[in-house]
């Protein structure tokens, strides 16, 4: 059976590339800089708190620093998971599926946003929501450390595409499902928090079950992993080299902190969460369609920013009361 | 490149085969983690030579993976008072109460050489070295009664507690006892943090950057297999980090993080091994759940 999520993916990878045009990549330092108005030019600050990787898994560090003509770093190889996490680091990141069996039906990730609530990409759920539910059945996972070792199921119980979503131009890419918990799927992420814009530059952290790299067959894809992102500038997100026709319409862009490492197929959906002020995790975006997956390490990619759904997803979840 | 310039960290004392972690140790012992140690000194101790000296800890851009700001508050850079902050780090730490510190007491003091707490300086709420976040001063320590360096140079209750003066921190909550038997398991990943070096072998420098990385934990019967650590981990010490993401120097007295349900708990302190990332030999770090006892005790008592 060919995967739906795939499929849709693929699709965006395609209208990114319509949208992305012949324009240059950003690519260099300098590019990077003028991008990031907060980011000063002192080279001691970029990438943003010094991302630069230096091959966690025992690789020799390869010098790093933006002296070495590295930014980002080029990280792990390509082989290995690039940070299998815990579960209970990320309580709020479930896995969906078509069918009762994870590792053969798995859909896309979501975000618990509450005790029976999921949020997820409406392109992930699309293709089941006109069958469901007298065709199909949908089930989400919570603490599942690997797909194939998924942990606790709950059967979805409702399915709430955006109204305006636009599957051609992937815009309002948002679906809530509800699910049978009784409280027992784990603490729901905080969905309130500072917009994107406001933490333009800062790190963000991606956790799905994903590819990062072009390298498939070798790649540990089926661990929970996290992927970090620096959040881009709008100006650069919707810049000609970019996404310009993506303006408006609830998306934001994040780029990679790795150099050969990106989220990629199978991350549709994924939580991206950064801390507030306070210290608080929230939910910042979802993973709406990797544009240039497998990542290259310069293109950004564009994230649903969650904060300006947060409307329409109360008012669901009010009106299920 | 004048090699002793640079800095390597984790002081680890060795026995033939194993070296502990101090927190900053010199580049001609950092060569060889076969070498047995002339004299155990503190991570204190040897930064501060190094910058009576003249000699500057080189600084570069971070590596592992950033920490994004605001998620860890309670991690804290111990430094040498008075030293430019990104030369002064010798150790990590973690705050465990509003005005206490822990931190490994391998980072404070040797036998025989006792650090003054004027000397010490913490740096809070900042994951960057060379900006951000508070200085605060150290007006004592408490090293636990029982710390030695064994005659296998192994640090034994490698715990140290210093308070702070002029602030309020946010401590990090310590490991409830009904989660203890499932964190120290072997598989189980835990979270660690420092400004360490990225190798161990090599003299690189620290980081400029708060990183973190999730190690394994490997059990003790394992750990303490005769190729391993022959017997030289204790109960009150556990292994994680087998090949692949490790601590290094620079990175002791930082802690190890365990998640329940998506909180963050004190699971232990980084303490010793032998190289970094090495297939062979994890890094060691202290339980901090056997020493629960003695840390709310000393903090109670000092109040």
């Amino acid at each position: 059976m060919i995967k739906r999520a795939a499929v849709a993916l693929i699709l965006g990878m395609l209208l990114a590339v319509s949208f992305g045009g012949a324009a240059p990549a950003i690519s260099t330092l300098d590019d990077t800089l003028r991008a990031l108005p907060r980011i000063t030019r002192n080279p001691s600050t970029w990438p943003p708190n010094g991302a630069v990787h230096r091959g966690p898994y025992g690789r020799p560090n390869n010098g790093g620093g933006v002296d070495s003509n590295n930014v980002p770093d080029k990280g792990p190889d390509a082989d290995v998971a690039i940070n299998p996490v815990p579960t209970a680091m990320a309580p709020y990141a479930v896995a969906v599926s078509e069918g009762p069996e994870l590792d053969k039906d798995f859909l896309c990730a979501g975000a618990l946003i509450a005790p029976t609530w999921i949020l997820t990409a409406a392109h992930c759920v699309d293709a089941i929501s006109r069958r469901w539910p007298n065709e199909t059945q949908g089930f989400a996972f919570a603490h599942t450390a690997r797909l194939a070792t998924p942990g606790k199921r709950f059967q979805i119980t409702q399915i709430v595409m955006h109204p305006e979503y636009d599957a051609r131009g992937l815009k309002n890419d948002a679906a809530l499902l509800r699910i049978d918990a009784k409280g027992d799927a784990g603490a729901p992420i905080l969905l309130e928090g500072p917009r994107p814009v406001d933490q333009v530059g800062e790190i963000v952290s991606i956790l799905g079950w994903g590819i990062t790299t072009a390298q498939y067959n070798k790649q540990h894809n089926e661990e929970l992993q996290l992927v970090q992102s620096a959040i881009l500038d709008d100006g650069v997100c919707f810049g000609a080299a970019n996404f310009p026709a993506l303006r408006g319409t609830g998306v934001f862009c994040a780029r990679t902190l790795l150099k050969y490492h990106d989220i990629c197929f199978r991350f549709g959906g994924s939580p991206m969460v950064i801390y507030d002020d306070q210290g608080r995790l929230y939910l910042l975006g979802i993973v709406s369609w990797p544009a240039t997956c497998p990542g290259d390490g310069r293109k950004p990619n564009a994230y649903l920013d969650v904060q300006a759904y947060v409307p329409w997803i109360k008012g669901v979840i009010n009106a299920a009361r | 490149m004048r090699r002793a310039s640079m800095v390597s960290g984790l002081c680890v004392t060795a026995l033939a085969g194993a070296t502990i972690y101090c927190g900053i140790a010199s580049s001609a012992y950092a060569q060889s983690a076969v070498r047995l140690l002339p004299t155990v000194r503190s991570a204190f101790q040897q930064r501060s030579e190094s910058i009576a000296k003249g000699e500057q800890a080189s600084v570069f851009l971070g590596s592992a993976s950033v920490a994004p700001k605001n998620g860890f508050p309670w991690m804290v850079s111990l430094q040498v008072w008075g030293a430019p902050r990104q030369f002064g780090h010798f150790c990590g730490g973690v705050v465990v109460d509003p005005a206490w510190v822990l931190t490994a007491a391998h980072c404070l003091v040797a036998p025989g050489a006792a650090t003054e707490p004027m000397r010490v300086q913490v740096m809070t709420g900042s994951n960057v070295l060379f900006a951000g976040g508070k200085i605060l001063s150290v007006d004592r320590f408490v090293v636990h009664p029982e710390y030695r360096v064994s005659g296998d140079r192994v640090p034994v209750n490698d715990l140290a507690l210093l308070h702070v003066t002029g602030a309020s921190l946010t401590p990090v909550p310590m490991l409830p006892e009904a989660a203890v038997a499932g964190t120290y398991k072997e598989g189980n990943k835990l979270h660690i943090f420092g400004w360490g070096t990225a190798t161990f072998r090599t003299p690189t420098p620290i980081s400029n950057n708060l990183l973190w990385a999730f190690v394994d934990v490997v059990g003790n019967a394992k750990c303490n297999e005769p190729a391993v650590y022959n017997g030289l981990v204790t109960d009150n010490m556990f292994c994680a980090g087998l090949g692949f993401a490790d601590a290094c120097q620079g990175d002791s007295g930082g802690p190890a993080i365990a998640y329940i349900d998506g909180d963050k708990y004190l699971a232990g302190i980084t303490s010793w091994g032998v190289g970094c990332t090495d297939k062979k030999y994890p890094g060691v770090y202290v339980n901090v759940s056997k020493y629960t006892d003695w840390i709310r005790a000393t903090i109670g008592a000092q109040r």
